[in-house]
């Protein structure tokens, strides 16, 4: 292949990569490639059929489809380069090495990277539910590409483990394409995803929420036969004995939560945070090597696509600016975080630029008071009814006020 | 009715093996397997490590076999073309208790002629094991203990003894022996009767049950539940060689090593249960594991598990490996008492029992065609860039990446599909080309991966199964 | 009658207790909202919920075996499993794209059936 060197690479082409492709070239970036794996462009939104997308963007309700669409067309208008059905295999110095069957193993250079590669399911395995392994478990996702995509049945008595999005939206799916589902069951004491699919997926299905319990067992020796459910102690989310109940189902939906699919960044040498599971970033979006950028899933999980489109078109025009030579360079200083307050989104902060600070409460409180600190001195407070780990909130900072000080803290209190 | 010279029942490691061996003589042989795939029970689900025979029982048929068996591998390896690694193991010992158990493992280790145990100070042992407690005082290294993948070993052997010409009926039950003046006709099936002059019962964990068909089952298999768990790749705390503890008078304990394919593998537990189908795992046996393993690395982190399986060794009661031939009932050889050490001395068993079966006047004359060798699918991971582009140019399949997590391409997996004795299930395609295996545990695989087998099938994919029938994994389409 | 609502305009998921008789379209009484779109929601949502209904549809000579599929607007709640009957039985083919009207006033609820996902 020629040694073309592109302005911005985007390795996904999902909602994140879409939007810093669309940032990139609107910031003036020439050359930009989009690398993506699946055989068309969109990512998740492609089974992600349901309503509720864009409230926030467009201001009118999208399905995952249709919202992917728009930016599809954007790309498609543009001259951003696209390939598709492809892997990417590593992410090298100004570089990425890709596969795919047409230009088989290639080399793509670029002045800078945009990770954004979205998240993966937990899976069985990582959150180890004991029992027999049968066929008819899948990951909430997995089950969705199969019966949105591929018209694939995956199953007709269905439990779901865990109240993510994705659980309660599959179980509504599921009930939609005629399966029974029987129960959706979680181990905190409070739905993991919105309130709004709690009501429209579970509740207006009559399915059943179990709050505080768990799967303690599988059973089915060829396809699953059923799993009995447990109610756990609130405080030490331990099975409690005497409470079992065995549920029968042919299927088992795990909803249990997403991690960052950094296996590229990590292999990279750029540093992850241990408690996002992805890549720390300024506000710029910037990784710890000053070429390479993240957005969307990858860095920290959102709740909302608008959230991560906007985070993209940004990281996108930021990466744009790094390839043109006008992106500041500065000293940067750490975002804390403090009381009940579990991560903070970006890690690093450029004094210089206003930063909008993503974070996402350690635990669920009723009348609470969101504050930021530039070292000592409170520089923001805001009153909320409730804050809810499930629901991330932000905060944004001037630079005149982080002139001179060496940290901003966050806490809700 | 089939006709053959000699039925092996079982394709675990030890039907798996002797079905190679045999297939060196000009014999008809064919073996039958209930499961849906060669690989067994036992022989699928343990701790995929080739044992020298140190800690063996001196004297013992068993000791002597697993003791012949380790310095076969590094050539049936080759000639099989399946990954292999002596690593070798540790025993460290943590306190004065231990420590003054060493020599008495020294010893029965010599008697068992394995010549090159040593011992390390505990320094030593920290150098080679960094992730050791500390507190390590003094043990034991045993050079030639190895790892293998068990999956592709019993395939490889059975694909080696298809291609010379040996026959497998999969997914056939065998429900009856017939015999006639004092010796075996013809083993019955669930699929129609096979006549035959030599029965084989390399059954394993149910080898007692075949045995009763011929009034031979002077003994019983109990299962023994070992439960294990896989780490990622990527775990925080990593071990080099197979880090054994010191046998107490219960049991042999938990170990930690790692995986053929860079995993880290930590367990298993020994639960003597009654029910042979009972593989499931419980919270109480992986939380034992973690306990015990911590005690020699305290920073073992089993959070990074990204999966957690059961096998079953079959304990024969009374104990020890047996391998008879009756004068009253003629062609018959019953194999019972393989278990934790059956995967290595599968193929001493099969030297042994191809021998017996030739002492007692079984005509086998050596075939001068026996194909030696088997050719693997490409580990596309592992070839350079120079390959990689060769094999994608040659077929562009090999471009599309199926498996994210260990970078498995759709042409393995079609390979997998074709070759002799291919796959036909999910588990048959992730355990010979580990398309699902990785952190997300099929996850993102899995979907492509039905379609996959579907396609290259010709079935429809609501009758793709995981593994035996029964268990499809999807409940029709959805319109 | 009396029903609980949980609100779902922002993520504070007020619980907003509506009193009358839906069926007249009667609202006697509502409180436990903390804004004007809770109060609007609530009162909706207790006279005449409605949802959007998405789904898919068999495709016929396309390389993709389904296409997703919405109702343009909100429908009544109580008809989402008498639609799904309806979307069961629909097959298309040819392109299209997001808006592509399927069925129109789709079983006379004034939204039509609009194609979600793209058909090349």
């Amino acid at each position: 292949m020629a040694e073309k060197i592109y302005d911005v690479i985007v390795v996904g082409g999902g909602p994140a990569g879409l939007a810093a492709a669309v940032g990139a070239k609107e910031a003036g970036a020439k050359d930009v490639l989009i690398v993506e794996r699946d055989v068309s462009l969109g990512g998740i939104l492609q089974q992600c059929i349901h309503p509720g997308f864009g409230l926030k963007y467009f201001n009118e309700e999208l399905s995952g489809p249709e919202y992917a669409y728009r930016f599809i067309e954007k790309v498609k208008a543009s001259d951003i380069e696209v390939k598709l059905d492809t892997m990417v295999l590593e992410v090298g110095d100004h570089s990425v090495v890709g596969i795919n069957p047409k230009d088989g193993l290639f080399v793509a250079q670029g002045k800078s990277i945009v990770l954004a590669m979205g998240c993966r399911e937990r899976t069985r395995g990582a959150i180890m539910t004991p029992g027999t392994r049968p066929a008819g478990v899948y990951t909430a996702g997995a089950a969705q590409r199969l019966v949105n995509r591929q018209n694939m049945m995956v199953g007709k008595k269905v439990v779901i483990l865990g109240s993510g999005d994705i659980g309660m939206i599959m179980a509504r799916r599921m009930t939609l394409e005629g399966a029974k589902v029987l129960a959706v069951a979680e181990l905190m004491d409070y739905t993991a995803g919105l309130t709004r699919n709690r009501v429209q997926c579970l509740d207006d299905f009559g399915i059943p929420l179990l709050l505080s319990h768990t799967i303690v067992e599988i059973k089915g020796n060829k396809r699953v036969e059923g799993v009995v459910i447990a109610e756990v102690d609130p405080a030490t989310k331990q099975p409690i004995k005497g409470t079992e109940v065995l549920y029968e189902c042919d299927t088992l939906l795990l909803s249990c939560g997403l991690i960052p699919e950094n296996e590229l960044t990590k292999e990279a040498g750029i540093k992850i945070n241990p408690i996002t599971n992805g890549p720390e970033v300024n506000q710029f979006m910037q990784t710890s090597y000053e070429y390479v950028f993240a957005c969307g899933n990858v860095v920290h999980v959102n709740d909302l696509v608008d959230n991560v489109t906007d985070e993209s078109l940004r990281a996108g025009q930021y990466a744009a600016q790094y390839a043109l030579g006008t992106l500041p360079k500065a000293k940067e200083i750490p975002s804390v975080t403090g009381n009940n307050v579990r991560y903070i989104c970006p890690q690093r902060i450029c004094p210089d630029a206003p930063a909008k600070l993503f974070f996402r409460a350690a635990a669920p409180k009723l009348g609470v008071t969101m504050k930021a600190y530039a070292d000592d001195k409170e520089i923001f407070s805001k009153k909320l009814i409730k804050i809810n780990p499930g629901e991330m909130e932000h905060i944004e900072v001037k630079p005149e006020d982080m002139q001179g000080v060496s940290s901003i803290r966050i806490e809700v209190v | 009715m089939k006709k053959t010279d000699v039925v092996i029942i079982g394709a675990g490691a030890v039907g798996s093996a002797l079905a190679r061996e045999l297939s060196k003589y000009k014999l008809d042989v064919t073996v039958v397997e209930k499961n849906a795939d060669i690989g067994g029970d036992s022989s699928k689900s343990n701790s995929a490590i080739i044992h020298t025979g140190y800690d063996a029982k001196p004297g013992t048929l068993e000791s002597q076999l697993v003791v012949a068996a380790n310095p076969m591998y590094d050539e049936i390896c080759k000639d099989l073309d399946i990954p292999f690694k002596r690593i070798g193991a540790i025993l460290p010992a943590f306190n004065d208790e231990q420590m003054e158990q060493l020599p008495a493992i020294k010893h029965k280790a010599m008697m068992n002629r394995v010549y090159d145990v040593e011992y390390k100070t505990g320094a030593e042992l920290l150098e080679m094991e960094p992730e050791l407690n500390p507190e390590v005082k003094g043990g034991l290294y045993i050079p030639r203990e190895s790892i293998i993948d068990p999956f592709l070993f019993c395939i490889a052997l059975a694909e080696n003894a298809a291609d010379n010409g040996v026959k497998f009926e999969l997914a056939t039950k065998v429900i009856g022996i017939d015999q006639k003046d004092g010796a075996v006709t013809t083993v019955k099936t669930d699929k129609g009767d096979i006549e035959c002059k030599y029965i084989i019962n390399a059954a394993g964990l149910y080898c007692d049950e075949i045995a009763s068909f011929v009034g031979k089952n002077d003994y019983y298999v109990t299962p023994r539940k070992g439960q294990f768990y896989i780490l990622d790749k990527k775990t925080s705390c990593k071990v080099r060689t197979i880090v054994l503890p010191i046998p107490t008078k219960v049991t042999k304990g938990k170990l930690m090593c790692p995986t053929m394919h860079g995993n880290m593998l930590v367990g298993p537990t020994a639960e003597d249960l009654l029910d042979k189908t009972d593989k499931s795992t419980n919270k109480e046996g992986l939380d034992s594991i973690a306990a015990d393993v911590r005690k020699m690395i305290p920073n073992v982190n089993l959070r990074d598990s990204i999966t957690q399986y059961c096998g079953l060794r079959a304990q024969r009661n009374p104990e020890g490996l047996n391998i008879d031939m009756y004068d009253d009932l003629k062609g018959y050889v019953n194999i019972s008492g393989v278990r934790s050490t059956g995967l290595t001395n599968s193929v001493a068993v099969a030297k042994y029992v191809a021998d017996l079966l030739i002492e007692s006047g079984m005509k086998a004359e050596p075939k001068t065609d026996f194909i030696k060798t088997r050719k693997g699918t490409p580990h596309f991971a592992e070839l350079s860039a120079e390959e990689k582009a060769e094999l994608i140019a040659k077929d562009p399949r090999y471009g599309n990446v199926i498996c994210r997590c260990e970078t498995i391409t759709e042409g393995q997996i079609c390979d997998a599909i074709h070759r002799t004795l291919g796959a036909t299930t999910v588990d048959g395609v992730k355990r010979r080309v580990r398309a699902g295996m990785g952190r997300c545990q099929g996850g993102f695989c899995g979907p492509r991966v039905i379609e996959i087998i579907a396609r290259e099938l010709g079935i429809s994919p609501d009758e793709v199964c995981k593994n035996d029938k029964g268990s499809e994994m999807l409940k029709g389409f959805v319109r | 009658m009396v029903k609980d609502i949980i609100c779902i305009t922002c993520p504070q998921g007020c619980i907003i207790k509506v009193t009358g008789d839906p069926a007249k379209g009667e609202i006697t009484g509502c409180e436990g909202f903390k804004c004007k779109r809770g109060k609007v929601y609530a009162e909706n949502e207790f006279i005449k919920p409605l949802r959007i209904l998405t789904s898919s549809v068999k495709t016929s000579g396309a390389a993709v075996p389904l296409v997703a599929v919405r109702t343009s607007a909100p429908i009544p709640k109580d008809m989402q499993m008498a639609a799904m009957e309806e979307v069961k039985k629909i097959t298309v083919s040819g392109k299209l794209v997001p808006g592509d009207v399927i069925v129109e006033n789709f079983m006379g609820t004034g939204a039509n059936l609009v194609a979600s996902g793209s058909l090349d």
